[in-house]
């Protein structure tokens, strides 16, 4: 008896003791392109659960290509990602498109569906995922309100301006209850107000508890935070800042 | 409602989801979290029509090159079918009599063959169809107007005497018609079973060369919808590439064109149907018009029930399996 009290003790303090995994884990990741050209170079990196942190670099540097490496659209010549304790170099057919529906991923050219609606675009990550449509609509109408574009709902794209096209791409983002949003140049395309706009609802996805990756160029949307940077540069991830 | 109040109103709808119930801290249970139920596509039939209508529309006229080349394949699958199912009920109309045709020389005597023939068993009856009698039944059926008219563009009856012998039991028949024709004055005999074989092997013919056709147009009607649908993959394929990168399955993107597929099979059934009964239709009102001669091959041209069924089955059967076959060799490309 004493001795399974003695197991349970240790096991529970070795629970405590262990950290929990980090959200995203680089361990001497080397990616290439077919002409030579390096984008990592045995590149490390831990982004620990709940972070928001932003990745700025050069044009060129490397910064979408770390983001398709983490949502398994490339693959590492060398090393090892780990996404929330999964490798995603081994992900493949289903396995990786069950990995995807864990992450909301935001692009610069906000990759929307220009013959469906805004609703339809939101709730389409939901229907790839074969969810049935009362359980769309009970994600659609808070996820769409969160943006500010409930009344935009029956919208096409196009019929949008690029700052209320970025917030329908957060919506769907958002509307699948990611545990990790992944935000490839956010606000490359949009005007200083705007920016600041999807800035804000990103810091608002940080508080629920998200952890939020963001790359960037614009260095006043980096000073206007003050979240730690992740420089990439010469193939190596650098942490600037700390918090 | 304020920027605060939504906040507050979607954290609390947030909490609601299924994944984030039980959850402190939102993604802490990300490693055993619950997935989406995964169900089976087939409960979901009005999204994958709804996406199947969708790459209808985007497929413009490229879907009725592929639903055309279905519609002549299975047109001509549906004809052959029901050309050689009509021959074969020909030739058990015909099959069912016992009679044999002797042919007289032009010398020889009616009454001297007439008395030979009686000679022999296995004779039940003996019908005289003089050569007059002949070219006028001929005539007639051949609608001319006045057999005067006829001789003289003929310049002579060109038919000779003929005997309509009955034999008592089919069996006997070659037996029959081979002393039949070794009687002097005897020019010629036919008799039912060598027309029979004849048919029967005209049918197996025509069966042969409709077999390859079908063959060669199910190939064309394959390549023609896979590239159909590959076109259509293509000019989907930013949807395509959010739907992948939002999660969705192989099979939940890829099922929708494949549902294309088998849709122009069925539409590619449906008219070649349709042509057919149309067919049908002219062809029954081309023989009301003939003579009674034809008329009479109405009832061997009749298609059973069971053939009236089996029609349309065999059409909509081989369309699918051709709008499958080609959707899916489309979609193993796109995949690849």
């Amino acid at each position: 008896m004493a001795q399974t009290v003695s197991r349970s003790a240790v096991a529970a303090n070795q629970s405590l003791s262990d950290p929990a995994p980090a959200m995203i884990e680089f361990t001497g990741v080397t990616k290439s392109y077919p002409g030579g050209q390096a984008s990592l170079r045995q590149a490390n990196l831990s982004i620990q659960r709940g972070e928001f942190v932003f990745v700025t670099g050069a044009s060129g540097s490397g910064k979408s290509t770390l983001m398709k490496l983490i949502y398994g659209q490339e693959h590492p010549d060398q090393g090892s990602i780990k996404v929330d304790g999964q490798e995603v170099s081994q992900l493949a057919g289903d396995r990786l498109a069950l990995f995807r529906r864990r992450l909301g991923i935001i692009f610069q050219d906000y990759k929307l569906l220009e013959q469906r609606t805004i609703a339809e675009n939101v709730g389409f990550v939901l229907r790839a995922q074969g969810v049935r449509s009362a359980e769309i609509q009970k994600r659609l109408t808070p996820a769409l309100q969160l943006v500010g574009l409930l009344d935009k709902a029956s919208a096409f794209p196009h019929q949008l301006s690029g700052g209320e096209q970025q917030r329908a791409s957060i919506a769907r983002a958002i509307i699948g209850s990611p545990s990790l949003i992944l935000a490839d140049e956010p606000t490359g395309n949009l005007d200083q107000e705007n920016a600041l706009q999807v800035l804000r609802l990103l810091r608002q996805l940080h508080d629920f508890g998200i952890t939020v990756m963001v790359t960037t160029h614009d260095l006043n949307l980096i000073k206007s935070t003050q979240f730690p940077v992740i420089q990439l540069q010469q193939g190596q991830l650098e942490r600037l800042a700390e918090p | 409602m304020n920027w605060t109040g939504w906040t507050r109103w979607f954290k609390r709808e947030w909490r609601l989801w299924p994944e984030q119930r039980g959850s402190k801290r939102v993604g802490d249970s990300a490693q055993g979290r619950t997935q989406h139920p995964r169900q089976s596509p087939f409960t979901h039939l009005p999204y994958l029509l709804h996406e199947t209508g969708l790459g209808l529309r985007r497929g413009g006229w490229m879907n009725w090159a592929a639903v055309s080349t279905v519609t002549v394949l299975l047109f001509l699958l549906g004809i052959g079918l029901q050309t050689s199912w009509q021959v074969n009920g020909l030739l058990q109309q015909v099959g069912s009599q016992l009679q044999i045709s002797v042919y007289l020389r032009p010398d020889a005597s009616v009454a001297t063959v007439q008395l030979l023939v009686a000679q022999l068993p296995q004779i039940s009856h003996v019908e005289v169809v003089g050569k007059d009698q002949a070219w006028r039944s001929l005539l007639k059926d051949l609608g001319a107007a006045e057999i005067a008219g006829a001789n003289q563009g003929l310049e002579s009856n060109p038919l000779v005497d003929e005997l309509r012998i009955e034999a008592t039991s089919p069996d006997q028949v070659p037996q029959l018609a081979q002393a039949l024709g070794q009687i002097n004055g005897v020019d010629e005999v036919q008799y039912l079973d060598q027309a029979l074989k004849n048919l029967a092997q005209l049918n197996r013919g025509l069966n042969q060369i409709g077999l390859a056709v079908v063959g060669l147009l199910t190939t064309t009607a394959i390549a023609v919808i896979s590239t159909t649908i590959r076109l259509i993959v293509i000019t989907r394929q930013r949807d395509i590439e959010v739907m992948q990168l939002v999660g969705a399955t192989k099979n939940w993107i890829y099922l929708p064109f494949v549902f294309q597929g088998i849709g122009f099979g069925l539409a590619g059934a449906a008219i070649a149907w349709g042509l057919i009964l149309v067919t049908q239709t002219l062809f029954k009102h081309l023989l009301a018009q003939q003579s009674y001669l034809l008329q009479g091959l109405t009832a061997g041209l009749q298609l059973s029930l069971l053939q009236t069924i089996a029609l349309p089955v065999s059409l909509v059967g081989l369309g699918v399996l051709v709008g499958l076959v080609g959707s899916i060799l489309a979609v193993r490309r796109s995949v690849n």
